[in-house]
Formats: C-alpha cells, structure tokens, sequence
C-alpha cells in the first residue's frame, strides 16, 4: 500500500523558490541519495491542481525512495509560486518547465532526466521532449491540445452557473470575441483561450498510447480513464473526490516502465 | 533554491514528530525573520486553514487573503496539515476523522510554535468549511487563540445515506452532460436552461427563514463540537463567521448558527455575515474579496496594529467599522 511510503520522512526533501524572469518558481526536490535517474514532474492546469496534489507528492516520494530524485512545482501565477495568473500564457508555463528542466539536468549532468506530465503537464512536457531534452517522457492524461485542457474546468463552471443559463459554447464564443471570464478562482483572458487553440501536443512516433519513442528516446503515454487512476482528474462537479487513492499499481507499473526504458538499477534506497 | 524571497518563506514546524510546510507571508516592511523588529506592538498571528485542498486554497483565494493581511502587518501563515499537501505523515483514515476534532491537536501545536518562534502575542485562525471545524477544537484546547474567521463552518455530523449516493451520482451524470459534447448541441442547451430553471425554482422554495427549525438539536448535531463553541463563547474568544448562500438552512433543515448565536453574544463578540453570491468556497473574485474585506476590518476593530497605515486608518474610522460589521448580523437567515 502507498501510505506506507509516506510514513518515511525525506531529510532530503526541500522545498524553496527559484528565481526565474522576475517571479519565484516553488518547487519541491524529492532528494535521493546517489540518485539513478531524475524526473521533472510537471503537473496539470492551475483550475486542477489540487485534485492531484496529494497523489502526485505521494507519486514523487514514491520515486525518491527508489533513487529517482524528483522535482515538482507550480507554474508561475499558480498556487504557491509568485506572479498573476492573467498575465501568464501557455507559452510562459512552457518557459518555466524548460527553465526547471535545465536546472534539474544542471544537477548531476550525467544522470538521465526524465519528464513526466499530467494533464496540461504532458502536453508541456511532450513539447519539451520533442525538442530534445529529456531521456524518457511518461504521460499520463496527455490532451491534444490545450483547449482540451481548458474545457473540463469550463464544463464545470457551466454546471455551477446553471443560473446564468449559458452553455458552454456561449462562454467558449465570449471569450473568443475578447471577453475575460473568471472559472473558479481563476481570471482567464480571452488571450488564454485563443492561445489554447493553438497550443497543439507533440506528436509522438509509434503507437497513440503505450510505449513509443521519439528520436530514439522512450515515450510511455498512459490515458487514466479507469480504476482509481482515473480519479486523480477529480469529480466532474470539481470535487476532490478522495485523499486516499490506493495508486499502488500505477505507481508500479510506471516505475518498473522508467526502470526498463532506461536501464536503471532496480532497489530501493534505505 | 532558497526558502525565503522577499514576501514569504517556506517554512515547516514538527506536529506529533510530524513534518509540516506551511507558507510564512511577512508582514510589509518586515525584516526576514521571527526575531526582527519587536518593538512595543502586539504581534499578531493569522493562520490559514483549506483543510483537504493544498495550502494556497481553491482559486488561490488563501494566497490572496494572507498576501492582502500581510500588507496590513499581520504575520499570516498557510499550513498543510498532517498527510496533506506539502506535509509529512499519513492520512490515518480513508474517511477524513474532522468531525472529531483529529486535527485540532496539531493546529494547536502549530500555533503554540509560531507563537514561540514569532514572539506573537496572540492567534487568530481563519478557516473554512472542516478547516472552520479545525479551527473551533483547535481554539477550545489553546488560549493563544484569541480569534476565529469562520467560513461556512457546519455543526452535523457527515451521514453517507444511500438515497445521497443516488442524488450525487445523477448530479455528477448531468455535470458529464453538460460537457463538452452536449453543451454544445442545441438539445444541450435546451437541458442547461431547463435545469437552472428548476433550480432556481428550488433555491426560491427552499429558503424561507421561518421553516428553518431552530429549537432542538437534531440527532446528527456534532455535540462535542457545539461543547467547543460554547466553551469559547464563554471564554470570550471573538468570532466572525461568513456565510455563503449555499450554507444558510433551507426548509426542514436546522440552523445551528441561530441557535448558537443568541444564547452566546451578549456583547457582540460573534459577529455573523452572509455574503450574499460568494460560493462555500469563497474562491470566485466576490466571495475572495469580500472574505478579505470583512477580516481586515474586523482584525482592525478588534485586533489592530499600530503600524500599518491601512490599520491606523480603520481605527479612526472605528466606530464606523463596527457598525458597518455589527449591522451585518441582520443579514443571517
């Protein structure tokens, strides 16, 4: 079982700011001792971060305590990084996983770096790969583009504002004419929807979902649309639906994925 | 990497021999750390509180509210509690044990820490929902703790029935719907203003003050919970309880904030407010700020500073502050 896992305290564990383009990026280093590889998790849109939050600290002490060192943070203008979320684009978080990629390899230059996305995290990390950094590329929930991305939280205000009796398209038609539009906390510019429907994924060689490669290097894309995997995208009304995922399996199974894409020394550090 | 910029640091405190990250907003023109600038004024503490959601809050909204305290001299912190967030330890059980105050005990020591490490004079801990929970035992059991922000706080115990599980599992069929596939079909939007018809039709019915019953508890009343409230009502700790719309009894329900209120504010020291349109989670920009607005001016009625100048100039205007608040008691339903 997970919990197991997070009962070992990391002294290794940090969690600090690092300066980039003005603002301060916070982040979280799953140290490891002697690590075999390291891995940049790049998490999803700022509307779904918090579904995904205890998951994915549990996914990244998962690792750290099988040698990969793992790193994760929030986007500029999202949660605990500075910056205003309206002047951000998709272009900017684009920026910031490259910067922390970059600052991440800069660790240990010989040791493989991995990029891993959920969500609006694939498709930053997919283009990021695509452009040759990174050993490996895991995917979990990749959209095609970003306006996939967007669309949840939007469906969800949809439903919260049933009494301003729009659908979703009318609201999609206001922010294209130029409208900003809050969704659940968040101030999206009409700029960040139009952006959206640019932001297209990297394609990827090989087969839509599942192992591949790209330049060589291997891919793993995993869609989570059943069991508990599926809950980390949260309810469709935008509840946290449980603290407690039991994500035992996919952990596992993406693990060993990593461990034989890349040859890593199987063991867990004690 | 470094864990302190020039607004907040990260910083962490041990609960139970558990590691816990929190976000330390220091306050304007404030050095880097607990030990800077004394001086003669009281310090005051406000701790954040988004229970299960990651410390900076749905929306951000408690990123915003600490920022916009700290501005005002307050030293605000965010923590994640035990097994959340960035934290240490383990989530005991797969249902969260909150209505029993299981957490009380550690917002308690994180208090009685930064108190010591903040030379803080006194707490005050702003909460919503189960974190407002939180915060009720956590104050019951430490007199640091001066004052409450409630927002939306609840006093029944959580009953998982059937016929609920039915209900949400049709609500969440009809959100699926109203997706992107269907939303965007003319019999979608046929199905949108159909359903917000009849929800509103529901909200009109079932808000009427007078069938809201106020006199016996129910049998699903959180009683250990009601203790704490009266305990601290007797003991004189000052509360601002904000309410959302969706929170407020409808018909057959029982309002637990009507009946707590009159027997325990004889000098006004519990002051209620609806904020009418703010979500219950108070994230959307409204509900943000008028959470925001209401403790500023209630932390500057009852817990000023000397020297932040927003402060200084709430308290000449005092009286006005009071009554703009204390008027606000008529709007609870």
């Amino acid at each position: 079982m997970e919990g197991q896992f997070d009962r070992l305290k990391n002294p290794l564990e940090q969690a600090g700011y690092l300066e980039f383009r003005g603002t301060h990026i916070y982040a979280v280093l799953h140290g490891a001792a002697e690590p075999v590889a390291r891995v940049l998790l790049v998490g999803p849109f700022a509307s779904e971060r918090h579904f995904s939050y205890l998951p994915w600290v549990r996914w990244a002490r998962f690792l750290a305590a099988r040698r990969i060192e793992a790193l994760r943070f929030d986007y500029r203008g999202v949660g605990e990084s500075t910056g205003t979320f309206e002047d951000m684009s998709f272009g900017d978080w684009h920026e910031d996983t490259g910067f922390l990629a970059g600052w991440l390899r800069s660790r240990s230059p010989g040791t493989p770096l991995i990029l891993h996305g959920l969500e609006l995290g694939a498709l930053l990390a997919g283009r990021l790969f695509a452009n040759g950094v990174g050993d490996a590329l895991l995917s979990w929930s990749a959209p095609k583009n970003a306006n996939e991305v967007l669309r949840r939280p939007l469906s969800r205000h949809v439903f919260k504002s049933v009494y301003e009796r729009k659908p979703l398209s009318e609201y999609a038609r206001e922010l294209e004419a130029g409208r900003p539009l809050e969704v659940e906390g968040h101030q999206w510019t009409s700029r960040l929807w139009r952006e959206s429907l640019q932001f297209e994924a990297a394609p990827v060689e090989g087969d839509e979902i599942g192992a591949a490669r790209c330049a060589g290097r291997p891919v793993k894309q995993v869609k989570l649309d059943g069991g508990p995997a599926a809950l980390l995208k949260g309810s469709a009304m935008g509840y946290v639906v449980s603290q407690n995922l039991d994500l035992s399996d996919l952990f596992t199974e993406n693990f060993e994925w990593l461990v034989q894409a890349l040859g890593l020394p199987q063991g867990r550090l004690q | 990497m470094t864990e302190a910029i020039e607004s907040r640091q990260v910083i962490t405190v041990a609960a139970g021999g558990v590691r816990l990250r929190g976000t330390y907003h220091k306050p304007q023109g404030e050095a880097s750390d607990s030990s800077a600038d004394l001086g003669e004024r009281k310090r005051i503490g406000i701790i954040f509180l988004t229970w299960v959601l990651p410390r900076a809050g749905n929306g951000d909204s408690a990123v915003y509210w600490a920022e916009s305290l700290a501005k005002c001299g307050y030293l605000a912190f965010r923590f994640d509690l035990p097994g959340l967030g960035d934290s240490d330890g383990d989530l005991a059980t797969p249902g969260i044990d909150v209505e029993t105050g299981a957490y009380g005990s550690a917002l308690s020591e994180i208090a009685n820490q930064l108190v010591e490490r903040f030379h803080l004079g006194a707490v005050i801990v702003a909460g919503n929902c189960a974190g407002a929970v939180t915060a009720l035992y956590a104050a019951a059991a430490n007199e640091w703790i001066e004052g409450l922000i409630l927002l939306d706080p609840y006093f029944h115990l959580q009953q998982d029935s059937p016929a609920q599980k039915v209900l949400l599992h049709w609500h969440v069929r009809v959100i699926k719907l109203a997706g992107d596939r269907f939303a965007q079909s003319k019999p979608g939007d046929i199905a949108v203003k159909l359903l917000s018809r009849f929800r509103g039709i529901y909200h009109r019915l079932s808000q009427k003050p007078l069938l809201v019953r106020r006199k016996t508890l129910p049998s699903i009343a959180n009683l250990p919970l009601i203790r704490c409230w009266k305990q601290l009502a007797a003991r004189r700790v000052r509360m601002l309880v904000l309410r959302s719309p969706s929170s407020t009894p409808r018909i057959g329900e029982f309002d637990y904030l009507g009946f707590l209120q009159p027997s325990s504010n004889s000098d006004d020291r519990i002051i209620i407010k609806l904020i009418e349109r703010a979500t219950h989670a108070f994230a959307e920009s409204h509900g943000k700020e008028a959470v925001r607005t209401n403790a500023a001016q209630w932390l500057s009625a009852y817990f000023p500073l000397t020297r932040c100048a927003e402060t200084r100039d709430n308290r000449r205007h005092l009286p006005t502050i009071t009554e703009g608040i204390l008027g606000a008691v008529t709007n609870v339903h």
